[in-house]
C-alpha cells in the first residue's frame, strides 16, 4: 500500500475515535496482513473506488460495539438492535469519509460505497491476494482495528 | 466476551500454523521401507531401463544415460546401501534424477510414490535404529499420515563433502602407516571438526537473531566472512560464537551491498548505464524490493530515466520497515553531497535539497512485504539488493520463481554484491563490477 495512504487513515481513526468518545485512545504498532483473518464479531465494511480499488473493514467485539454506541447516543444500550448498529456504521462512515477528505486534499481521488454491517460469531474475512494494513487502536471501550487494504488500478 | 474472541483469535493463528507445509520431498520405497528426498533436489523423475554399462566402475554405478543431451550417471541406491532389490514386473527402472550442487545424478529406487508435504519443525533427529543406512547420510525422521518416512541428506551422499569426507579417510588411513604423520593429521581433523561446529552455530545464530539465512544465495560470502571472522575473533581472544543480535549485526556488516543507505556513486551510475537498456518507448516497469528510505530507489529511477527519456516509466518501491519507508517520499538531502547524475534531478527546497517532482512522480513507494501478494504488472528491471538473505530458503526459492515470472523476456534483476543465485533461466552478466541477472526464456 502507498506509504501516502496510510497516515491519513491513522490521522482520521485517532481524531474521529476521540472526538465522539471524548476519551483516552492509544494507537498500537501498525502491521501488515495477507492471509485470512478472524472477525472480532462486529464488522463495518465500506468499498473504495475511484484512483484505487479497495476496502476498508472497521472490526471490534460485540461487547465494544455496544459500549460505543451506548456512549455516542448517550443511553445504555443491552442489545445491538437498528439504531446501535446505525450508530457502529456512522462511525465507520465518519472515519473512511475523513481520510478520504485528507487523500483528496493530497491529490488523490477515492470514492466510498455505503457501509455495510456484519455480526456473528466466529467469522473469518478472506479476500484472496490482498495485503491488509492493520491499525490497531486500544479505547477504554475495547478495541477496535482498522482494517485497510488497497490495489493500485493497473 | 471480548477475551473469549481474542482467545479464540489466538487458537485460529495457531491452527492455521500446525497446518502449514513448508518442507516438500518426493517419497520412495527401497528395501520395504519408505524414503523422501527434498525436493528442492530433485529436479525430475524418469522410468526407464537401458543404461551404457562403464567399465571398471565402482559396484553401485549401473551406468550412464542419456537425459536428452545430458550425460547423467545412474547410481544404484539399493547396492549402494546393500538393500534387497524388490521384483519388478516391467523391466523399468525407477529414477530420481537429484541436482546436486550443479551436476546431475540419477538414482534408482524400488519405486516412487509421490509428493509428501510436511511440516519442516516436525522432522525429527534420525535414530539409529530405523535403518541400516549409515546415519550420517540421514537429513530426519518424519511421520506424516501414520507413515515413516526416512529423509535422506543427498548432498553428503552425493555432494562435495562427501567426496572430501572419504579423501580424508584415505589420507589417515595412509598416514597410519607412519606414526608421526597421523599424530599431525589427527590434530588438523579435530581443529576442523570445531570449526565446523562454530561455523554450524554461527549459522543458527544469525537465523535466530536477526532472521538471516545463510543458504546457496550468500554461501560463497560466507564462508570468507567466516574465516575472517575466525581470525579476528581468535585474535582478540574473544569467542567466535555470537552472543546476540549485536555480534550477529557485526558478522553480517560485510554483507552489505556498496552504496547501502546512499546515493549510487558514480561508478556504479557508470556501470548501470551500461546495464540499463536505453531508447525505450512505451512502458518501462521497475519494482524496487527493500528500497529503504529511498537513496536506492531515487538513483535508479534517475538512471532509467536518463536512459530512457521518451518512455512511460513506472517505479514500484517497497519496504516492509514503516519508519524508512514514510521517510522515502519526502527525503531530504544536502546538496552538496549528491553524485553529479544526480544533480539535474534536485532542486532547492526550504530545507536543503530535495528530489525533483519530475522524478518523484514516477515513483510509487508502498509499505509492503514482498512475502506478500505483488499486484504488479510484468516489470522490466527488478532490484532486491540484500533482501533474499532475510528469507528462509522455501521462501527465497519461491520469491525468486516469482521474480522470473514477472519480469518481462530479457528483463533485468539485480541483486545484493554478496548474493548469488542459480536459477534456470536466468543468465549471470557482469558489468563494471555489477553482477545481474538476465530473464532469458530460451534457455529454460
Amino acid at each position: 500500500m502507498r506509504v501516502e495512504y496510510i497516515n491519513p487513515f491513522v490521522e482520521a481513526a485517532f481524531n474521529v475515535l476521540k472526538e465522539v468518545l471524548n476519551a483516552d485512545i492509544k494507537r498500537g504498532e501498525l502491521y501488515l496482513k495477507s492471509t485470512s483473518q478472524p472477525v472480532l464479531g462486529v464488522a463495518t465494511i465500506i468499498g473504495l473506488a475511484g484512483d484505487v480499488e479497495g476496502r476498508v473493514l472497521i472490526d471490534m467485539s460485540h461487547e465494544t460495539a455496544l459500549k460505543i454506541a451506548s456512549e455516542m447516543n448517550m443511553e445504555e444500550f443491552k442489545v445491538l438492535d437498528e439504531l446501535g448498529r446505525a450508530t457502529i456504521t456512522e462511525l465507520a462512515n465518519m472515519i473512511t469519509g475523513q481520510a478520504v477528505t485528507k487523500l483528496h486534499d493530497l491529490g488523490f481521488r477515492f470514492d466510498l460505497t455505503p457501509p455495510s454491517i456484519v455480526t456473528g460469531k466466529d467469522m473469518v474475512i478472506s479476500d484472496s491476494g490482498v495485503e491488509a494494513l492493520i491499525v490497531p487502536i486500544e479505547l477504554p471501550q475495547g478495541k477496535i482495528e482498522i482494517n485497510v487494504a488497497i490495489k493500485e488500478k493497473a | 466476551m471480548s477475551t473469549d474472541l481474542w482467545e479464540l483469535k489466538e487458537q485460529y493463528n495457531k491452527a492455521e500454523n500446525t497446518d502449514q507445509i513448508d518442507y516438500k520431498m518426493v517419497s520412495f520405497s527401497l528395501g520395504g521401507k519408505d524414503y523422501g528426498i527434498d525436493i528442492m533436489k530433485v529436479k525430475e523423475i524418469l522410468k526407464v531401463n537401458k543404461f551404457t554399462y562403464v567399465p571398471n566402475s565402482e559396484p553401485y554405478v549401473r551406468g550412464v544415460y542419456n537425459l536428452r543431451g545430458d550425460i547423467i550417471s545412474i547410481i544404484d541406491l539399493r547396492t549402494m546401501f546393500r538393500v534387497n532389490k524388490e521384483e519388478r514386473t516391467d523391466d523399468l527402472e525407477d529414477i530420481i534424477v537429484l541436482s546436486i550442487d550443479d551436476k546431475r545424478i540419477g538414482v534408482i529406487v524400488d519405486s516412487i510414490s509421490k509428493v509428501v508435504g510436511v511440516q519442516a519443525s516436525t522432522i525429527q533427529e534420525p535414530h539409529p535404529i530405523f535403518s541400516n543406512i549409515n546415519i550420517k547420510y540421514i537429513r530426519g525422521i518424519v511421520d506424516k499420515d501414520s507413515r515413516i518416512y526416512i529423509i535422506l541428506d543427498v548432498d553428503r551422499i552425493f555432494g562435495d563433502e562427501a567426496e572430501e569426507e572419504s579423501e580424508q579417510i584415505t589420507a589417515t588411513e595412509i598416514a597410519g602407516k607412519s606414526v608421526p604423520g597421523m599424530v599431525e593429521k589427527s590434530v588438523y581433523r579435530s581443529e576442523e571438526k570445531e570449526t565446523d561446529i562454530n561455523k554450524d552455530f554461527i549459522k543458527e545464530t544469525l537465523k535466530t537473531f536477526i532472521n538471516f539465512h545463510i543458504t546457496d544465495i550468500n554461501k560463497k560470502w560466507f564462508q570468507s566472512r567466516f574465516s575472517e571472522w575466525v581470525q579476528v575473533r581468535r585474535n582478540a581472544g574473544e569467542n567466535i560464537q555470537l552472543s546476540g543480535a549485536g555480534d550477529a549485526g557485526e558478522f553480517i556488516s560485510s554483507f552489505y551491498s556498496n552504496n547501502t543507505g546512499r546515493f549510487f556513486d558514480q561508478k556504479t551510475f557508470v556501470a548501470l548505464k551500461k546495464i540499463i537498456p536505453t531508447g525505450a518507448r512505451g512502458n518501462y516497469f521497475v519494482w524496487d524490493i527493500g528500497c529503504g528510505n529511498g537513496y536506492e530507489t531515487y538513483s535508479i529511477a534517475a538512471i532509467v530515466k536518463q536512459q530512457n527519456p521518451d518512455a512511460a516509466i513506472k517505479v514500484w518501491a517497497n519496504d516492509k520497515d514503516l519508519l524508512s519507508i514514510s521517510n522515502a517520499p519526502n527525503l531530504s538531502i544536502s546538496t552538496g553531497s549528491v553524485p553529479p547524475y544526480l544533480n539535474a534531478f534536485v532542486t532547492e527546497g526550504t530545507k536543503g535539497g530535495v528530489i525533483s517532482q519530475e522524478l518523484k512522480d514516477i515513483i510509487y513507494f508502498e509499505y509492503h512485504d514482498v512475502k506478500n501478494h505483488n499486484p504488479y504488472p510484468d516489470v522490466d528491471l527488478i532490484i532486491c539488493r540484500d533482501v533474499l538473505s532475510f528469507f528462509d530458503y522455501n521462501e527465497q526459492f519461491r520469491i525468486t520463481s516469482e521474480f522470473f515470472d514477472k519480469l518481462k523476456n530479457n528483463g533485468i534483476l539485480i541483486i545484493g554484491d554478496n548474493e548469488s543465485i542459480d536459477f534456470d533461466g536466468f543468465e549471470e552478466c557482469e558489468e563494471g563490477g555489477i553482477v545481474y541477472y538476465r530473464k532469458n526464456e530460451g534457455r529454460k
